[in-house]
């Protein structure tokens, strides 16, 4: 089919087929996102990469001088750096893939148990204390389970974050549970720290998310997502009680 | 001769502590602050030679903060390098801005420290 002509003589664009313009607009969509997405993480990894060379330094310069404390205060802060970059780059390739979830058999309390280990070694440099709840009945449930690692680390990490970002007095707590609902296993991780802002609440759930969102907020999103590709629910409450209390909930099957 | 005063701004505790101990590993006299508005207050306070300053800050930006700074007669006529992981279009934004006079020099994160090093000891006279 010949394009059309207008009467100068220059193309005009041939009408769209139906369903073109929403497939269209998806890809647009799609694409802005990325653009937002990329100037989002390099600014994320940005920081991140300036708080390991930090560690290196004091790690360096602690050796140089003999200074046991420097040395171990950089050693911390390089393995804190280490894994917030571990964490959003395998938000990144969660979020590039966009992929459908590979499920297999998950024990939901080994999980859990699994994911505390690191984090409560983080949790004690930062004086938090950190624990977990498994109630009886929180058993097994049919999931991507590198997939609903990453849900339940980014929402540890938020906390984490949440927790470091208050300056009020007295010491964080942080509790992540598991407990069965209906034919949903339910992972919640509830923190003492400052309460999320409304605007980072909104983004969390927004396919196109504005450029501040990142660090933690940006794992809560993939958590989201996450959540949403099992066919399940996620919910971030700031000020819910006492800090902010985070809601995955995933079907058993 | 008493040591040069630089007020660190930054947020982010790590980037923060990497900084002042650079800082005071160089021959400074390092202060901190975690946000824009306890930076601008400090900096009132303690008139540093210096002033360091992160962009992307929670409540108040740093963008908002140099403003302040340079519109206070007190801390108007303190240098202040911009230190970011927002991308180096900063610049030509702030360039357009006509309420912001340029800062005096931008260091990019992740940080080269002998390039902050030498920024800082050019404007710390």
């Amino acid at each position: 089919m010949q394009p059309n002509r207008g009467a100068d003589g220059g193309q005009t664009p041939e009408p769209m087929m139906p369903g073109e313009a929403t497939a269209v607009r998806e890809v647009e969509d799609r694409l802005a996102s990325l653009n937002l997405l990329v100037g989002t993480i390099s600014h994320a990894i940005r920081g991140q990469l300036t708080g390991l060379d930090g560690g290196i330094y004091l790690v360096k310069s602690g050796a140089a001088r003999s200074d046991t404390e420097r040395m171990t205060r950089g050693l911390a802060m390089v393995e804190r750096n280490a894994d917030r970059i571990r964490s959003t780059v395998l938000n990144i390739l969660y979020y590039a893939k966009d992929r459908e979830p590979v499920r297999e058999p998950v024990f939901a309390p080994d999980l859990v148990e699994e994911l505390a280990e690191p984090v409560r070694k983080r949790c004690d440099e930062a004086g938090i204390a950190l624990s977990t709840e498994i109630a009886s009945g929180a058993g097994e449930l049919r999931a991507d389970p590198k997939a609903v690692r990453s849900l339940v680390l980014n929402m540890l990490e938020s906390a984490l974050e949440a927790c470091a970002a208050d300056s009020g007095e007295g010491r964080h707590r942080i509790r992540l549970s598991v407990f069965p609902e209906a034919e949903q296993i339910v992972f919640q991780v509830r923190d003492s720290g400052r309460g999320l802002d409304p605007e980072t609440v909104k983004k969390v759930s927004s396919p196109l998310f504005a450029s501040k969102i990142e660090g933690a907020a940006l794992g809560l999103f993939i958590s989201n997502k996450i959540a949403a590709a099992h066919g399940g629910s996620f919910r971030v409450d700031p000020g819910a009680g006492d800090g902010n209390t985070v809601t995955a909930r995933l079907p058993k099957g | 001769m008493a040591a040069k005063k630089i007020l660190v701004i930054e947020d982010e505790e790590d980037i923060q502590s990497y900084m002042m101990t650079f800082f005071e590993d160089n021959g400074f006299q390092a202060l901190g602050a975690t946000n824009g508005s306890q930076g601008f207050d400090l900096a009132k306070k303690e008139l540093p030679d210096v002033i360091t300053l992160d962009i992307s800050m929670p409540e108040k930006s740093g963008i908002k903060t140099l403003r302040e700074l340079q519109q206070d007669p007190k801390t108007s006529r303190i240098p202040v390098v911009i230190v970011t992981g927002v991308s180096e279009e900063l610049e030509a934004y702030i360039e357009h801005r006509k309420q912001i006079r340029p800062p005096a020099g931008y260091v990019f994160k992740p940080i080269d420290t002998r390039e902050l090093l030498e920024t800082v000891n050019r404007f710390a006279v």
